[in-house]
């Protein structure tokens, strides 16, 4: 039988994703043994899953590496790999947003400095948007930049808004929401079908099943 | 490393062995071509940049590398083998013969941002062309080459997955939409993205009779006529119900071939260059993460270039093919054995040696005692014949007697 290879981020979303697969009768008992290991087998050895960087679960689903990912929207938006997209699993619900400074006002800056984590994702809004902006890369603590005058705003993604009000921060903006996502390698969507096609309508029927839940609740 | 010493991202050198590797997949897919009628031809390396950016929504215009002509025109690298062969065929288009059947091996170039892959940058593509028929029995035979040409190269389990742009074309028209909202829609079908599919659907608020079909397109894949059936009858037009009939007699056709078992249907395959119009493919390799083959019709095309004429093509994604078939340990170097021509003199060694080589043998000459054992060694002082993995030195008398030997000898290795 043919192993399908799942990437997940390492991290809630793993937890979440293992939490969903274990329901639909796809166990991974090592999971919760051990916490270091990067590989698991399923307890029906059908399934291998691989613990990776959140931003790099479509990478390796994009090149094949593995069959199956679960990603977050706002690292799909970033890396624009090219895979199916096919369900919207719900949780690791949060929404793009511009913060920055209360008093901020970007409309009139002629060019304000955004700083991201999400350099695409940022310049693609204000592309949309007309407003023309300079990005700066950053790889963490971004709420740290308009603070240090490093930028003027940043786009970030936002659950709660703890982080920002713990900062000064505020939503300027809203962007566009963003939660999990099931998604899959092309060639391995057609060459191995008869494994993953399965796979993925059971992820779905349970998944509209707890909306139900949640909906009747 | 020096700086001067770095190749760009996206590039890469070939050794000889890799070399060897690469020709003969290209000379394997070459000869199929020309089996089935194709003849090659050749397209310039650079082009003008107008010459792709006034065919709409074919190509990213950003994705092109650029360079400026002394008249300050601007020139682009090959960046797709199709629109250029298209151009050639048309501007030498006689209405006496118009079909003609092309294949081409060549370079693309294309701008990106080749972080991981050695080859995004500049990649071979060998492919065919097919002007001036547009039937079934055309689209067949190009879907059996591309089935063939996995096979040739060794391989048993791939798929071909088929769709029908046409089908998409003849909904999307009558929803309305901006052509850029048209390509939005395309991406999420293309994606199955469904969730988001359906809120880009809310959003437009689109008639919906269109709109159910359109959230259907994803799942309208699979294996069996059973999809087409489906297919059928979601279908709210005649051109959408001509597509789906259309796409039937192909697939009951190549079933009928035998190549039942490579093909997929998949409605929701649109193809991102927006010149396909009609049958469209994708060739994938089992358990290798990105499409092969990509090919389809595109009767759209030539009329850009003032010929009314129909065409289908694809494209192998060689250096993509290459790292598949090594993954599988399908490739292996055909070398044969270089003959050593040991001799005190260079010049008597070179003699012997121009003989040897003028009959095909690839020959090297030493002065020097050769050491291993394991080399086909022909030594001109004692007049022997050692051939690799034995002790057993063979004696001849003349050159004749020589090239004799070392044929027997080369023929049984």
């Amino acid at each position: 039988m043919e192993v399908i290879k799942i990437a997940l981020a390492k991290g809630r979303l793993a937890e979440k994703s293992v939490d969903l697969f274990e329901s639909i009768g796809v166990v991974f008992s090592q999971f919760h043994e051990e916490s270091r290991k990067l590989i698991f087998k399923s307890d029906h050895q059908q399934f291998e899953m691989i613990l990776v960087k959140a931003t790099d679960v479509a990478t390796y689903v994009e090149n094949g590496a593995a069959d199956i990912g679960v990603a977050g929207k706002d690292t799909l938006l970033e890396s624009e790999a090219d895979v199916y997209e096919v369900i919207d699993l719900g949780f690791g619900k949060c929404r793009f947003a511009v913060a920055g400074k209360e008093d901020t006002d970007l409309n009139g800056m002629i060019k304000p400095r955004i700083a991201s984590k999400y350099p695409k994702v940022t310049t693609d809004y204000f592309e949309q948007k007309g407003k023309q902006i300079e990005t700066i890369k950053l790889n963490g603590s971004v709420e740290l930049a308009p603070l240090v005058g490093l930028s003027d705003a940043i786009v970030d993604i936002v659950e709660t808004g703890g982080t920002l009000k713990e900062n000064g921060l505020v939503v300027l903006e809203d962007m566009v929401q963003s939660s999990a996502r099931l998604i899959c390698n092309k060639a391995s969507f057609k060459t191995k079908g008869e494994s993953i096609q399965p796979f993925i309508e059971n992820v779905q029927d349970m998944i509209k099943q707890s909306e139900g839940e949640k909906a009747n609740a | 490393m020096k700086f001067t010493q770095q190749l760009p991202k996206g590039v890469a050198d070939l050794f000889s062995q890799d070399y060897q590797l690469k020709q003969q997949v290209i000379e394997d897919l070459k000869q199929l071509n020309r089996q089935y009628g194709f003849r090659q031809i050749q397209t310039p390396t650079f082009e003008y940049y107008d010459l792709f950016i006034n065919l709409p929504g074919t190509m990213d215009t950003d994705q092109m590398i650029k360079m400026v002509d002394h008249d300050g025109k601007i020139l682009v690298l090959r960046p797709d083998a199709t629109i250029p062969i298209t151009r050639m065929v048309a501007s030498s288009y006689n209405d006496d013969h118009p079909e003609s059947k092309l294949s081409y091996v060549t370079n693309i170039f294309r701008m990106e941002n080749g972080e991981s892959d050695v080859f995004s940058r500049s990649f071979m593509q060998v492919g065919v062309e097919h002007f001036g028929k547009a039937c079934v029995e055309v689209d067949v035979e190009m879907i059996a080459l591309a089935i063939e040409s996995f096979k040739k190269v060794g391989l048993d389990r791939f798929q071909l997955d088929i769709g029908q742009a046409t089908y998409f074309k003849a909904l999307i028209g009558e929803a309305g939409l901006s052509t850029e909202d048209q390509l939005i829609v395309q991406e999420k079908i293309e994606q199955k993205n469904l969730p988001e599919l359906k809120q880009l659907l809310e959003e437009f608020q689109l008639d919906e009779e269109i709109k159910n079909v359109l959230l259907q397109l994803p799942h309208l894949f699979g294996t069996s006529e059973a999809v087409l059936n489906q297919a059928d009858e979601l279908a709210i037009n005649s051109k959408m119900k001509e597509a789906v009939q259309y796409l039937r007699d192909v697939y009951s056709l190549v079933d009928q071939l035998g190549y039942g078992a490579f093909i997929s249907i998949d409605l929701g395959l649109i193809n991102h260059l927006n010149y396909y119009t009609g049958v469209v493919f994708q060739g994938f390799i089992y358990d290798f993460g990105k499409p092969v083959i990509q090919g389809g019709r595109y009767d759209d095309l030539p009329p850009y270039f003032g010929m009314q004429q129909d065409a289908i093509g694809f494209g192998v994604y060689v250096d993509d093919l290459i790292a598949a078939l090594k993954a599988r340990g399908l490739l292996q170097n055909q070398t044969s054995p270089t003959i050593l021509v040991y001799a005190a003199e260079w010049a008597e060694g070179f003699k012997v040696a121009r003989e040897l080589r003028r009959l095909g043998f690839e020959v090297e000459i030493t002065k020097e005692v050769p050491s291993s054992n394991n080399a086909f060694v022909i030594d001109l002082n004692t007049k022997t014949i050692q051939t690799p993995q034995s002790n057993e030195k063979k004696t001849y008398t003349n050159m004749e007697d020589l090239t004799q030997k070392v044929g027997v000898i080369y023929g049984s290795n």
